[in-house]
């Protein structure tokens, strides 16, 4: 996993309330909908910021995978998606 | 083992004259196009016999499938595609098995098949199918990110905004209630019309002669109202119900609310957060309020029965599939219980009742749907009239 774009998607989550957790991993692993970091508006307005920031298309497959709903994992589909 | 759900799944031909199945589960609401041969293999496959995943041993699908609601809520709502099929394909048997896994057509676990029925968690949670309003959400924010409040005056309204589209609205809703106003509203009666929206039937009651002010939550449709409508009405962001306590007591001569009293019996969060406090008593309390003695309040509300259920059959003559009335785990309309219930409780009486079904067959709007919403009414129509007995 890439540093910058780890710490830029926490910084993300982190611009809207504290991730719970003290460790990266622990970060890492939580659901950001279910922690209420961002509700069901924020999420049309998180998924456009990442595909602009990083200049990637989500693809409903990626959306309906469970890794889509932790930081961790939501990570990884952004960098698969970059260097894809 | 794989085996059908319960008896969940209903097999029957697409059309009359045509060589294609469709196969359902009428509580999911998923469709699958298939030759009656696949037909036959799906039947082997929920009896658990083996079909062997030889090369040769090729089912054929037509993947016809699609989430129809986001067209429309007066679409068709049959999550079928009736035009433009997609070509049908050959699938291996083990790939067949994929697809009516994901279709609930085939399950391997029943406990598990039920819990696939409860409330979604999140809007990214596809496990649970939810009720129709999650299922619509998710389709709307996560699938074509758009916001479900900007596509909603698209999908009722023509581009003006000052017609409604031709389907449903356009061809019972709008012309039943133009009917309506004309014969049961009085010249000068003071109405306000709560989750007015974009002031579309506040604009239609002000020109049957009434004062109306509109009232929603919304300041984006309250926005759109005054530019559209704003000469016809005053039009107010509020907050329902609360913000209704500004309103004098006895001072409206009615109430107007279409297609909202709904939200009220289950609202959207409360689905997943079932604790919180129903802001219906309270709505129906300060509405009983603020209307005068002899004040009327009008509902215009989906069917109990009929709302967002397939329009299944021949376009002429169709028929539907009624899972449920009880349980909402899919509706999301009250039943005629508890609606009536509701409004007995807080004071109200009924005055006038009536289904609202078309009157013409050579509408713009397509004959499954005339025939549909001609058997089974899409809304109903409902005048309450506070007792005078205090509550």
């Amino acid at each position: 996993m890439t540093l910058n774009v780890l710490q830029s998607v926490v910084a993300y989550f982190e611009s809207k309330q504290a991730i719970p957790g003290s460790s990266v991993e622990e970060k890492q692993a939580c659901n950001y909908l279910d922690a209420g970091i961002i509700d069901s508006l924020g999420l049309i307005e998180m998924i456009t910021e990442f595909e602009e920031r990083f200049a990637v298309r989500f693809t409903s497959d990626d959306m309906q995978s469970p890794e889509f709903r932790t930081i961790g994992g939501l990570t990884s589909i952004i960098e698969r998606r970059r260097s894809g | 083992m794989l085996r059908q759900p319960y008896s969940d799944v209903l097999a029957f031909p697409l059309e009359k004259d045509t060589e294609l199945w469709v196969l359902t589960n009428v509580f999911a609401k998923t469709f699958l196009g298939l030759t009656v041969e696949g037909v036959r293999s799906w039947d082997r496959l929920r009896r658990g016999v083996e079909i062997p995943d030889h090369p040769e041993e090729k089912v054929v699908v037509t993947e016809l499938h699609y989430f129809a609601s986001g067209e429309g809520l007066l679409e068709d709502p049959t999550r079928i595609r009736r035009s433009d099929l997609p070509a049908p394909r050959e699938l291996s048997v083990s790939e067949f098995r994929v697809l009516l896994c994901d279709l609930l057509l085939l399950i391997d676990d029943e406990e598990g098949y039920v819990k696939r029925f409860q409330a979604k968690t999140s809007l990214l949670d596809w496990e649970h199918l939810g009720n129709f309003h999650e299922q619509l959400g998710q389709h709307l924010i996560v699938q074509r990110r758009v916001s479900p409040e900007s596509w909603w005056i698209t999908q009722k309204f023509n581009q003006s905004l000052v017609e409604l589209r031709e389907n449903l609205y356009g061809s019972v809703q709008g012309p039943e209630l133009v009917r309506y106003f004309s014969a049961r509203m009085r010249a000068g009666e003071r109405v306000l019309d709560i989750g007015c929206g974009t002031g579309f039937y506040s604009n239609l009651m002000s020109q049957s002669g009434a004062q109306v002010v509109g009232v929603d939550p919304s300041s984006h449709y309250i926005g759109v109202a005054r530019t559209t409508f704003g000469a016809a009405a005053e039009f107010k962001v509020l907050d329902l119900p609360q913000g209704l306590s500004e309103f004098e007591s006895k001072s409206f001569d009615r109430v107007f609310i279409s297609d909202a009293l709904l939200y009220y019996f289950h609202p959207i969060e409360r689905h997943s957060s079932p604790d919180l406090p129903l802001l219906l008593p309270l709505l129906l309390s300060e509405i009983r309020r603020i209307l005068k003695v002899e004040g009327v309040l009008t509902l215009v509300e989906p069917h109990p029965v009929f709302y967002q259920l397939p329009w299944l059959g021949s376009a002429e003559r169709p028929f539907t599939v009624i899972a449920e009335y009880n349980s909402k785990k899919f509706g999301v309309v009250p039943t005629f219980s508890q609606l009536f219930s509701a409004l007995f409780e807080a004071g109200f009486s009924i005055g006038y009742y009536k289904e609202l079904i078309p009157r013409s067959v050579d509408d713009a709007c397509t004959k499954r749907a005339l025939a549909f919403a001609t058997e089974f009414p899409v809304w109903h129509l409902i005048e309450a009239n506070p007792n005078q007995k205090e509550v």
